[in-house]
């Protein structure tokens, strides 16, 4: 598509011909009011609410902005009267029967109707507050219908992005309402997105009735640590804890989707492991730090088992630490065995598991080392190291046990910290990790640490930098890094961590909604070209 | 005045619905001519005639075609038989009465867009239409004339109430297995009609069912009648509070909306005292009240669609006569409401907005309004124009119910003391319960 640019109340825009007109609006910064429209899905233009005025030959046009082209030269006019009043006479319409219970509203402060009405207008005609009308739709979505404006992204989703037969449009007129198919129910690994695209807080989390406002929340950029798909995140927190984690499609790498298991699955699903153990007994970093030392410098033959949930920078000082113990190298995997599962809108969530695989390998590379997968493990072994770090208990699962003493790094009680000697407490790669990963098509991501890790648990980072050095010379993240890079090995040859911050626009605060309301919080960070390819 | 019939001529013909016997009367001698023509010839022919759409906005069919095939032609071709419209029966009436002549039209309009494959969108409530159309189907199919070889028509019925003035999508959206919407144009020019990713071109029956007589007879017999801007007839859909309700059909330019209602369809009710006509159903602008009757049957002379000196838009010649026991509040509230109901529900300004004026408007027969909101009203239905909504059902209701505020200003204001001043006696008749002469 070719530059052109476009003249909008009088300045000049650049744009690209043939792109969305709203799309490139919004990228320069000139904001419009809208509901059905979303980047990612069909635009039925019917909500009516970007209305701009196209000056042509014969005169001023009012149009809908979502369903333009941009051509070289056109000229809109936001500033127009007839197209102020169109937008805020639409939002009047929309309040009619929209009960306005923002006050007790979980989507307050981030409502994209709220900011509509707070910027555009609307609420002069008194409205009559409709029945309340809950539909449970799952464990963690429940539709409010009266606050409902019928812009039909959710169905639209279903359709198009998530490919689960979900909503639907039923009965017309002011009885219109949406409604959920046999059993009523929005099951499925993509159902959390609708949280992120309901326009009105008609669609929430019962969940977020406990949560801080939203306008309480620190938004910490991250990459999400599921699977190898690398899906950037924004990491909510408030008071030193997480309260939800969304999708960042402000990241050049990011989306507007997420599905639940990286929307939800930064929760343990039991207890973490909050101290060092040594048989069985918590201990002191101390003590532990020196008993791992001891059994793996005594060991006749030992090995280490890397994890995918493992940052570059932690693989890096453990496969240097492995060097010194002369330990033999393995990594432990978990595939789906069905594959990759791609969605219809190209979305994926990758068979892989864990963030790091690709990293772990990328890392054992460029240290010259080599890999083997944790199923070849031999027998014969006095010591194993074992690296876990999901957070549901996965992990290397053919251990030697009882003949060989092992030493399990993980982040919940597990069946390899129930078979180990000293059981060392790490970081969730989910929050609480400072590094990078390797995504599976090979891209080095920024993950960044939101919050400390509970109790006496400690970054992974901290521990084998304690390790390495038998005391507390800690290294940090972006030091490791740099020694990474050195090794001018891809894909890390030439980075660091000032050119990978830049590149992935790392949220500097504010946590305002999801997907495409938190792109538009920040709008005019992503070029309009993007957006039309994003998943 | 006096009934001019083309489209229905013959319907009183026993059995005229069987194809043997509207083979017998001449029929089939226009798509006989088409094929002999070629699609060119008929486009030529059909310009030549000077048809004009009879949906309501009177575009030259020949012209559409023209367009069309120099964009390469339609895959398919959409009879639309849906007429939403609260008093309009004309598309129904044909298909019951005279099924051969639309089918002979369809598939004159296959040949001249290229169509290979067609379609009647029809509503699953018109029962004995559809009965008799898949009957005359099933003769035609079992004469050889369509399937196999000839052309494939498909009777579609869809289900519910439909949102009025939606335009071409909407049998499209329909067709395709949609919701009963229509969808917006995608900003980009030329034919935004396609079915199934393929061009289509959407014609209602009515337009389709002169097309048979257009080639039978020629253009220039065709064009003998009607005005000179507008040729042929038109068959009005009659009802109301009058002596005989029912579908006339009229030489267009050769009357007036007075004689149409009072001398064909027989004035009033008891010849009670006429108060207003809505002469195109519950799109009319203006209304037209008892002093204003004298306007032309010919879309030549109003604004829209002739660009004539009569302000208000001509329609789609569906006449609903009121007499002074009709309030007109009464009469806004029943447009507002049912437009209300049939709206497709995907516009807020017509799903939300005409509940609002529907409620507002009952508040004020009920008497429990105030000034402020009959002003806001006023405001709200005035400025329900075209970029508030995709299609024209929200814009048709709310210049409705301007038009009906704007010709009895004092009545609605009257209802502000008190509610309804006005000595009903009957109300208006609900469409479904019209009766039709036929």
């Amino acid at each position: 598509m070719a530059n052109v640019t476009i003249h909008v109340d009088g300045e000049t825009v650049e744009a690209q011909e043939g792109a969305n007109l709203l799309v490139a609006l919004l990228s320069a910064g000139r904001w419009l009011p809208h509901a059905c429209f979303h980047p990612a899905l069909s635009a039925p233009a019917s909500c009516r609410l970007c209305v701009a005025a196209l000056e042509g030959p014969e005169g001023r046009e009012l149009v809908t902005s979502c369903n333009q082209k941009v051509r070289g030269g056109m000229a809109v006019s936001l500033d127009a009267a007839e197209a102020a009043a169109a937008r805020e006479r639409v939002l009047d319409d929309l309040l009619l029967r929209h009960p306005a219970d923002c006050a007790v509203c979980e989507r307050a402060g981030e409502c994209e109707l709220q900011e509509a009405v707070r910027v555009a207008g609307g609420g002069r005609t008194p409205s009559e507050a409709r029945e309340p009308e809950r539909l449970v739709l799952g464990p963690r979505l429940v539709l409010d219908r009266r606050r409902c404006i019928l812009c039909t992204r959710c169905v639209r989703f279903g359709e198009e992005v998530s490919g689960e037969p979900g909503l639907a449009v039923e009965g017309g007129g002011a009885g219109a309402r949406i409604a959920a198919g046999a059993g009523e129910r929005i099951a499925g690994p993509m159902a959390g997105n609708l949280l992120d695209l309901c326009p009105a807080g008609a669609l929430s989390d019962p969940g977020e009735r406990e949560s801080p406002p939203p306008w309480r929340l620190t938004g910490v950029s991250s990459v999400c640590a599921g699977c190898a798909s690398g899906c950037a995140t924004r990491v909510d927190v408030h008071d030193g804890r997480v309260w939800r984690v969304k999708p960042r499609p402000e990241d050049p790498e990011g989306g507007f989707w997420l599905c639940d298991q990286g929307r939800y699955g930064w929760q343990p699903e039991g207890e973490r492991l909050l101290a060092p153990r040594r048989e069985d007994r918590e201990t002191g970093w101390d003590t532990a730090l020196a008993g791992v030392a001891e059994e793996m410098e005594q060991a006749r033959r030992s090995a280490v088992i890397l994890s995918p949930y493992l940052t570059n920078e932690e693989a890096f000082l453990l496969i240097q630490l492995a060097g010194r113990w002369s330990a033999e190298l393995y990594l432990w995997e978990q595939a789906d065995p069905e594959g990759d599962r791609v969605f219809p809108g190209g979305f994926t969530i990758s068979a892989s598991r864990g963030p790091n695989a690709a990293g772990v390998r990328a890392v054992a590379r460029a240290s010259g080392s080599s890999l083997l997968p944790a199923p070849d493990l031999p027998g014969g072994l006095d010591v194993v190291y074992a690296v876990g770090g999901s957070l549901c208990g996965e992990g290397p699962d053919n251990l030697p046990v009882p003949e060989t003493r092992l030493i399990a790094h993980d982040v919940t009680p597990s069946p390899l910290v129930d078979g180990a000697v000293i059981a060392l407490a790490g970081a969730s790669a989910w929050t609480e990790k400072e590094g990078t990963f390797v995504d599976g098509p090979g891209r080095v991501r920024r993950a960044r640490s939101a919050v400390e890790p509970p109790g006496d648990a400690r970054p992974d980072l901290w521990i084998l930098s304690a390790l390495w050095h038998g005391g507390p010379n800690r290294d940090s993240a972006d030091q490791v890094f740099a020694r990474l890079a050195r090794t001018r090995h891809r894909p890390f040859a030439g980075l660091d961590y000032g050119t990978l911050d830049e590149g992935d626009h790392p949220t500097s605060g504010e946590a305002f909604g999801g997907g495409w309301s938190s792109w538009l919080q920040r709008r005019g960070l992503v070029p309009a070209a993007d957006l039309g390819t994003r998943p | 005045m006096k009934e001019h019939r083309l489209l229905f001529e013959g319907i009183d013909v026993p059995d005229v619905d069987r194809l043997r016997v509207y083979r017998r009367r001449g029929g089939g001698g226009g798509i006989a001519r088409a094929l002999d023509l070629g699609a060119e010839g008929v486009v030529d022919e059909v310009t030549a005639s000077g048809l004009q759409g009879r949906g309501g906005l009177w575009r030259p069919v020949g012209e559409r075609w023209q367009t069309l095939r120099e964009r390469g032609g339609a895959r398919y071709l959409v009879a639309d038989l849906l007429e939403p419209e609260p008093g309009r029966f004309r598309d129904r009436k044909l298909a019951e009465r005279q099924p051969h002549r639309l089918l002979e039209g369809v598939r004159i309009a296959a040949l001249a867009t290229g169509a290979s494959a067609a379609f009647l969108c029809i509503r699953a409530d018109a029962g004995r239409a559809r009965k008799v159309l898949a009957a005359a189907l099933a003769e035609l199919r079992e004469a050889g004339e369509t399937g196999g070889h000839g052309l494939p028509i498909h009777l579609h019925p869809v289900p519910g109430s439909l949102p009025v003035a939606a335009g071409d999508s909407l049998p499209l959206n329909l067709i395709e297995g949609g919701r009963p919407e229509p969808r917006a144009a995608d900003g980009t020019p030329g034919p935004a009609t396609t079915l199934f990713g393929e061009p289509a071109a959407v014609h209602t029956a009515t337009t389709l069912g002169y097309l048979p007589l257009v080639m039978a007879g020629g253009s220039a017999a065709f064009r003998a009648v009607g005005s000179a801007a507008a040729p042929g007839t038109q068959a009005f859909c009659v009802s109301g509070l009058v002596r005989r309700p029912g579908l006339y059909e009229v030489a267009l330019g050769a009357g007036t909306f007075r004689g149409l209602v009072e001398g064909l369809a027989g004035g009033t009710l008891e010849d009670r005292p006429l108060k207003f006509v809505l002469h195109s159903g519950y799109g009319s602008t203006p209304v037209l009240r008892e002093a204003e009757l004298d306007r032309p049957l010919d879309p030549a002379d109003w604004a829209s669609p002739g660009g004539g000196g009569l302000d208000g838009d001509f329609g789609s010649g569906t006449v609903i006569v009121a007499d002074e026991t009709v309030c007109a509040v009464d009469t806004a509230r029943l447009v507002a409401g049912s437009l209300a109901r049939m709206s497709c529900a995907q516009c807020p300004p017509c799903r939300e907005g005409l509940a609002w004026a529907a409620g507002a408007l009952e508040r004020l027969e009920a008497g429990a309004s105030n000034a402020g909101e009959l002003e806001q009203l006023r405001t709200r239905a005035s400025s329900l124009t075209s970029p508030l909504a995709l299609c024209g059902h929200g814009p048709l209701a709310g210049s409705s119910v301007s038009a009906l505020t704007a010709a009895f200003a004092e009545e609605f204001e009257a209802h502000l003391e008190g509610g309804c001043p006005v000595a009903k006696d009957l109300s208006m008749k609900s469409p479904e319960s019209i009766h039709v002469r036929f």
